[in-house]
């Protein structure tokens, strides 16, 4: 019970940060003048804590909350954001700022004027990432030599236009980020654990009891994540070249969905066969949910490849090293019979927990 | 084995309550200057700072809550400047030497919360006598709406860094008030605070002691008739004193209930220093460690 506990503190510690791996989209078109066009969009709920919107504190902002602080969410976004260009500052002033939908969530479209002395490569910076290692300004860069997406992070809040468009510079930037991208999205590491949780274990007449062969669970959990992997990749691809578009809210809901009905399917040894269906049906899914990200910056399809390859690649990387990390604890942990009696139902149960958690939160 | 186990345990449980999301409402708040030590005509840049523990985050400049925002000390009072959302949200250059107190003071804001959670925020804040209000007239169990306000300080050392850290009161609703100079005393000698509601000391209030950015346990002390409260504040860097006062809301509010939020901030040398005074390191602002996600939602 101790344990059901603990696991259940570790893993709603993770709740609030499970749902703040937002983004704002910045976009800045340089034709090779001296003015440069900016625009930002920042989701209005993650202005609401630190201008303080909901001015009547009844936990929701109306459009008057909003339009009254119009010209401190311009000079906060403002001192955020930093562009250089060939090693002379870009003088930019406040344009206009109008609402629009992303997603289904409310964002706020921020228009900067930017007159850049100097010619030469552009050089972009920010802290806006609201204190979180899990916020991304997933840059968009416009200019006469191509066009070059980048995410910035609080790791990596700088970025350098390079001298042309490379495509292994935009796979080995884009790879990185989906490394990072399934580090910090609790959901899909829960959904993965449990997949892995019962990998060790084999069902029998009574229940469980411990796999004895290491290489058939090996091949086991290689079917399982492979099908998991196809299966998010059709849908990344299919979403971030704008093919399929669908709104991330209803995505949420059914990742949180998934990771339930995957910790409750665990507790019954005569479902595990239904892991295979689980990983190859919610892979679709969570595929939407890596692409929601993406597919703001990736409408023009077929240039955005080494983008979609590098991300994707990165997801994998990220996968098979939590995969590799885990796989030997639990073969370790299964040696004992608490194992598979006491041990992964608990853990199977907690984050079957936390999972309804983040339904009901995404509701 | 079983005190491995227990430790083991006790240890990830420490880390979970620490990881823990902290509730939107409830959370300390502080001036945080950019630095406590500015040499004559510096510039001291101050954030507002919302958190507890190590877990904090700064708030933009408000122009429709700030009723009070400056820097008194030799040179006179002179305002924080600032645009409407900036942050650090108030700039000011401090042309004298001597001690300098930045004072900021908001206006209402309101909040609404659920009974239970209302509840538990009186019992962590020692606010007990509502909660026995509360009881006695059978409130309900819907929601219990919130007028706030804060009053915080923060000191600040001009010139000569080896000279005094005194306070002063600076016409604060609800104030903390140093009683004495701050750096007069050894590192773990008892220091007193007052604790004055409308100029007048509050007895029976809760006082916290706290290291901002840490995961340090906040020091707690009640306030005797004269108002006053006494820490020992055995570790060098910055201290924050905190306390809550809440009253009946006046009827032309709007709440149910009226909190008046204050706290000082300030810092105390290594007395290392003193022997070798070296250059003022750039500061690593407690209250930008992590910022909660909102809750809030749009309306339509």
């Amino acid at each position: 019970m101790r344990l059901l506990v603990l696991c259940l503190l570790i893993l709603a510690s993770g709740a609030a940060q499970a749902h703040a791996s937002g983004a704002s989209y910045l976009r800045i078109i340089a034709d090779g003048g001296e003015r440069i066009d900016v625009l930002w969009d920042i989701a209005v709920a993650d202005l609401s804590m630190p201008l303080e919107l909901d001015v009547d504190g009844d936990g929701a902002l109306t459009a008057i909350e909003i339009d009254a602080r119009r010209p401190a969410i311009a000079q906060f976004a403002l001192q955020r954001i930093g562009i250089h260009r060939g090693g002379g500052d870009c003088r930019l002033s406040i344009g206009e700022l109008e609402s629009r939908q992303r997603n289904s969530e409310e964002f706020l479209r921020l228009k900067f004027d930017g007159v850049c002395s100097r010619q030469g490569p552009i050089d972009v910076s920010t802290s806006l990432f609201f204190g979180s290692r899990a916020y991304s300004a997933l840059l968009d860069l416009r200019t006469r030599n191509g066009r070059f997406p980048a995410a910035l992070s609080m790791d990596s809040a700088n970025w350098t236009e390079p001298t042309v468009a490379s495509v292994s510079g935009t796979l080995l930037r884009f790879l990185r980020e989906g490394f990072r991208h399934v580090l910090i999205g609790y959901d899909h590491i829960a959904f993965l654990l449990l997949l892995l949780l019962p990998s060790v274990l084999r069902r029998t007449n009574s229940g469980w009891s411990a796999a004895t062969s290491g290489r058939a669970v090996v091949l086991d959990l290689l079917k399982i994540v492979t099908t998991f992997t196809i299966a998010h990749s059709v849908t990344l691809g299919l979403a971030t070249t704008g093919a399929v578009r669908v709104p991330s809210q209803p995505i949420e809901v059914v990742i949180a969905a998934s990771i339930v009905i995957a910790g409750v399917l665990n507790l019954f040894p005569d479902a595990s066969r239904w892991r295979l269906r689980l990983a190859f049906g919610f892979g679709f899914v969570h595929g939407f949910g890596f692409a929601n990200a993406l597919a703001e910056i990736g409408d023009e399809g077929t240039r955005l490849a080494p983008m979609l390859a590098g991300f994707n690649l990165g997801v994998e990387f990220a996968q098979l090293s939590i995969v590799g990390l885990t796989l030997p604890v639990l073969w370790l942990l299964s040696r004992n019979s608490r194992y598979a009696n006491r041990l992964m139902p608990a853990l199977s149960l907690a984050t079957a927990l936390t999972g309804a958690v983040w339904f009901a939160g995404r509701l | 084995m079983n005190r491995l186990r227990t430790g083991v345990f006790a240890t990830l449980l420490g880390l979970a309550a620490e990881l823990a999301p902290a509730g939107a409402h409830a959370h300390e708040f502080w001036v945080e200057p950019s630095t406590f030590t500015v040499p004559v005509g510096g510039r001291v840049a101050a954030r507002l700072c919302v958190g507890d523990g190590y877990e904090g985050w700064s708030l933009a400049r408000n122009t429709q809550r700030i009723e009070k925002f400056v820097a008194a000390g030799p040179s006179g009072v002179q305002p924080l400047l600032g645009l409407d959302g900036s942050d650090p949200a108030g700039i000011a250059r401090l042309t004298a030497p001597g001690g300098y107190v930045i004072a900021y003071r908001s206006n209402r804001a309101f909040t609404e919360l659920p009974a239970d959670e209302f509840d538990e925020y009186l019992a962590d804040k020692g606010l007990e006598k509502i909660a026995a209000q509360r009881e006695q007239t059978g409130a309900g169990r819907g929601k219990v709406r919130e007028a706030y306000s804060r009053h915080s300080k923060a000191l600040i050392r001009v010139g000569d860094a080896a000279g005094k850290l005194v306070d002063r009161p600076m016409n604060l609703r609800l104030e903390i008030v140093a009683e004495a100079d701050l750096l007069g005393a050894r590192l773990d000698a008892l220091r007193f605070f007052r604790l004055l509601h409308d100029g007048k000391p509050l007895a029976g209030a809760l006082v916290t002691a706290a290291r901002p950015g840490t995961a340090d346990e906040n020091l707690k002390a009640r306030t005797d008739a004269e108002g006053r409260a006494g820490f020992r504040l055995p570790t060098p860097g910055m201290w924050r004193v905190a306390a809550v006062h809440m009253i009946e809301a006046p009827a032309n509010v709007g709440a149910d209930w009226e909190s008046l939020w204050a706290s000082l901030t300030f810092e105390l040398p290594s007395p290392l220093s003193s022997i070798a005074p070296a250059a003022p390191a750039a500061r690593n602002a407690a209250c930008r460690n992590r910022i909660v996600a909102s809750t809030a939602q749009v309306r339509p």
